[in-house]
């Protein structure tokens, strides 16, 4: 199971999509880094470290192994990989290489229906 | 003239034989004879006034007044030859006529060249007395029969060649065709230009194109811009009209319901009409719009909200009348065969399903030009049904069955929409339609657009929001379009950077550098060309500040790209289709260009846009350039020694690429988001009824599971010239009645048209196109 949040700087809906991605993940008992990450799209001017998020503490990082702690978001230019996707607006959820939710925020229990449908 | 001879024999003959083809020959031969003519002609030879009256005298004992002067002549040229040598040969020269451009005989003299050098040119005064001096000893010494200014001129650019002044020669040459040329042009036998039909207007067309591109490239780009295009780094597209009108424009109908119409846009010319009063006439002058916009335009015209903006004239109408006028339109767009030279107007007309949010609450233009309260909300179901009408129309074809070819349509589709059902209905109809005649554009508002966007013409996305404003949405003056296209060449940047990544970037830049000149430039024409009063039509002011209905600064400035896939295969030994490494290869690529794009945007406060170029001839004419200056470095489509070469168009997959469709949609899909004006994708449909159901599952899922934002399916159609019966696919006679009088028409780039026209790479690639069956839709 690999789940893909991709989000950007500025992205009014994109707090609330953080928000139900990290709620059904407890949930599910999904863990931050091998099971889901979220990426910054246009992110690559970030620093590592942390920072605040719409008001919550995050732990910036450069790749995906670098994430250690929850919540921390991978900050890169990934609009190439997110387009691979098809996906080219944010925030979109990608699930197991299908892009599920595109510029759309799901309600935590349509995220974990859709989660638990790919396990 | 045995007086004559008794003079000097050899002197005589010696004028005949540079004179006697000579028009001025023929010329004196009207002109009597006088003595006062004798001292005239001595005299503008530069002898005194008393040699003058000498030999006149003497000529005067020897003839008499029943003699023409052109058989006087050679005897004052006998007698000054003895008398002044110097003067005898000027009498000569000053004897030479010369046909000019006002259509009239003048005597020859060499002042008129020095003139007419220094008005036209920078060229020295030192030189032009030097030229002027040997053009005409290089006269007296051959023996021109009908001399004319043209020829003149024509020995001067030569020695202005020999000379190294080469930028005063394309200061001084004329531009023209060659006699050949025309003369093939008259008789019909020019077969390259197909798609235009063989009639008088087309002829004068493509004269004036010759003429107005030969122009371009001579005297308006500067020479480093005319290499670049010549070598195929750029393509500067349109070059016949890039000295006078803008490419594409969309226009808003509201506009001219409510202040009536001037075809040339001042009425000077042409009568004026009020705001219509009934549906009929309103119609009728949106289809005079396109055409009057046409005159003032190189590329498409359209529409855009058209049903939407419309429905007010329709009120109370039953759906039968609703017909008649959307069939009365579109067959005025098809019919009025009267633009650019003789062709139908390159139209265009934007549907909706429904009222858009953004004119739900806007007063809406009545009929005689008024609002009376009521918003576009209230007239849903007028929306609707002319909708319906619409796609009746073009469903039902012309009277033979034929599809119409213009005005192009396209539809506003929603992903969310597609997700609910919403419009199922309407839908059906539409896959219907593609199933037919392959009509609809679909334009998919997916997530990453701006609301406000419309395509038109050769498939260019303007984004509404830069060009027009929330004042414009309002007062009903919501338009735009594409000023210029000039496309690069993305192949050549590969084999340029040898492959090199960085490279590759750099030398981006540099060309898109080239770009923004052209594009400068083209603004400041069309801009000095409003001012002059060239453009009435665009010129014409929409309020009491004077505002203009064509504004250079808010058009798109269109970057467009032919052959990321053939720049990937160079660069990554593969194609796009072959490995996620090549397609992201590509997309890394794209993604410098918007960048760069954006940049330039930022620099200039120009809207510049980076597009997929409707390259109907550029990718064959950039893919045989390189095939010439690379050689086997060159990656092409198609065979290099027939002239089928071609580079796959923008970023799409290689034509014959093999790949299930849904892979392909999803391999250029990823592409359509970075572009910012228009990008396009195509599906050959294989075959001949295709059943609508499963056409419109398969809309559905390329709107909501991929990102392509205009796409389009294409169905080859052929046509019975005897029956006019229409099947499906490239057939070689008539599935009805057998006729082998045929035409087979499918979409050359961005519309329909009858592949009797198309270039050979073209051809090649309809050959080439994998078209996907039914079965093959959920692949």
């Amino acid at each position: 199971m690999k789940i893909i949040l991709f989000t950007a700087k500025k992205c009014p809906k994109c707090p609330a999509a953080r928000k139900v991605l990290r709620e059904a993940a407890s949930e599910l008992n999904l863990k931050e880094g091998p099971d889901f990450v979220e990426k910054i799209i246009d992110g690559a001017d970030l620093p590592e470290g942390e920072m605040e998020l719409e008001g919550t503490k995050y732990h910036i990082v450069k790749s995906e192994s670098g994430i250690k702690e929850s919540p921390s978001a991978v900050a890169d230019d990934f609009m190439v990989e997110a387009l691979t996707y098809q996906i080219a607006s944010t925030p979109s959820i990608v699930i197991d290489e299908e892009p599920v939710f595109i510029s759309n925020i799901p309600s935590k229990e349509e995220l974990i229906e859709e989660i638990k449908k790919r396990m | 003239m045995d007086k004559v001879n008794v003079i000097n024999q050899e002197a005589v003959e010696d004028f005949y034989s540079s004179d006697k083809s000579n028009i001025n020959f023929w010329f004196a031969k009207v002109e009597k004879y006088s003595a006062q003519r004798v001292v005239f002609s001595c005299m503008r030879a530069g002898t005194s006034k008393n040699l003058a009256y000498e030999i006149a005298e003497e000529i005067d004992s020897l003839v008499d007044n029943r003699m023409k002067m052109s058989d006087v002549r050679p005897l004052i040229f006998a007698l000054l030859k003895k008398k002044d040598p110097q003067a005898a040969e000027r009498f000569r020269a000053s004897e030479i006529y010369v046909r000019t451009s006002a259509e009239t005989y003048e005597r020859f003299d060499r002042r008129m060249i020095i003139k007419s050098m220094l008005k036209e040119t920078v060229i020295s005064e030192k030189d032009a007395n030097e030229i002027a001096l040997e053009v005409e000893q290089y006269l007296h010494k051959t023996n021109i029969g009908n001399l004319n200014s043209a020829l003149i001129r024509e020995l001067v650019n030569a020695k202005l060649l020999e000379r190294g002044l080469e930028s005063i020669r394309n200061q001084y040459t004329r531009i023209g065709m060659p006699v050949f040329d025309i003369t093939k042009l008259i008789s019909g036998g020019d077969k390259e230009n197909a798609n235009l039909q063989y009639n008088p207007e087309t002829i004068h067309k493509l004269m004036a194109d010759s003429i107005s591109k030969e122009y371009t490239i001579n005297k308006l780009l500067p020479p480093d811009i005319v290499d670049a295009h010549m070598n195929g780094r750029i393509h500067v597209h349109d070059m016949d009209y890039f000295f006078s009108r803008p490419f594409c424009f969309s226009h808003d109908i509201r506009f001219f319901l409510r202040n009536g119409f001037k075809p040339d846009g001042t009425g000077d010319h042409t009568s004026i009409a009020g705001p219509a009063k009934k549906a009929e006439v309103a119609f009728l002058h949106a289809a005079k719009v396109l055409a009057a916009a046409q005159t003032n335009c190189a590329g498409g015209q359209g529409f855009s909200y058209f049903n939407t903006f419309m429905a007010p004239t329709v009120t109370g109408l039953d759906y039968k009348k609703v017909k008649q006028m959307a069939q009365m339109f579109i067959y005025e767009m098809s019919q009025m065969y009267v633009a650019r030279g003789g062709q139908t107007v390159f139209s265009s007309i934007d549907l909706d399903m429904h009222v858009p949010k953004m004119f739900k609450d806007i007063p809406a233009v009545q009929l005689g030009g008024k609002s009376n309260g009521n918003t576009y909300a209230d007239y849903e179901d007028e929306t609707k049904m002319l909708f319906n009408a619409f796609l009746d129309v073009f469903n039902d074809g012309d009277w033979k069955g034929k599809p119409f070819n213009f005005p192009k349509m396209e539809v506003q589709l929603d992903p969310k929409d597609m997700k609910t059902g919403k419009y199922d209905e309407e839908l059906l109809k539409l896959s219907e339609l593609a199933g037919k005649f392959g009509t609809p554009y679909y334009i998919i508002h997916q997530p990453y657009m701006p609301d406000f966007s419309c395509y038109q013409c050769c498939a260019f996305l303007m984004p509404l929001d830069e060009s027009a404003d929330d004042e414009d949405i309002l007062n009903g003056t919501v338009r735009g379009g594409s000023l210029q296209v000039v496309t690069l060449n993305l192949p050549q940047i590969g084999y340029d950077a040898n492959g090199n990544e960085k490279k590759i970037f750099d030398l981006i830049d540099e060309r898109v550098e080239l770009i923004k000149r052209v594009m400068i430039q083209r603004k400041e024409l069309i801009e000095n060309n409003l001012q002059k009063g060239m453009l009435p039509f665009l010129s014409q002011p929409i309020d009491d500040k004077g505002t203009r209905y064509f504004e250079p600064s808010k058009q798109s400035f269109t970057i467009g790209i032919v052959g990321m896939n053939e720049l990937v295969k160079f660069v990554t030994g593969e194609e796009l289709h072959d490995s996620a490494s090549a397609w992201t290869f590509g997309l890394k690529t794209m993604k410098y260009l918007k960048d760069k794009v954006a940049e330039l945007r930022e620099e200039t406060g120009m809207n510049f846009a980076l597009a997929r170029t409707p390259a109907e001839s550029c990718a064959t004419r950039l893919a045989n350039i390189d095939i010439k200056r690379y050689k086997n470095k060159a990656i092409y489509q198609g065979d290099r020694d027939n002239g089928t070469a071609y580079y796959t168009n923008s970023f799409h997959v290689r034509p014959d690429a093999g790949v299930p469709l849904f892979k392909r949609m999803s391999y250029e899909g990823a592409f359509h988001p970075l572009t910012d004006g228009g990008a396009m994708s195509h599906v050959w449909l294989g075959e001949s009824n295709p059943n609508a159901e499963a056409i419109m599952e398969l809309t559905k899922k390329l709107a909501t599971k991929t990102a392509l934002q205009y796409m389009a399916f294409t169905k080859d159609l052929t046509i019975c010239d005897d029956c006019g019966y229409t099947a499906g696919g490239v057939q070689t006679a008539c599935p009805k009645c057998k006729s082998s009088k045929i035409q087979v028409w499918s979409r050359i780039t961005g519309y329909y048209q009858n592949i009797k026209g198309w270039n050979k790479a073209k051809l090649q690639e309809l050959k080439d196109r994998q078209k996907y069956g039914q079965t093959e839709f959920g692949g």
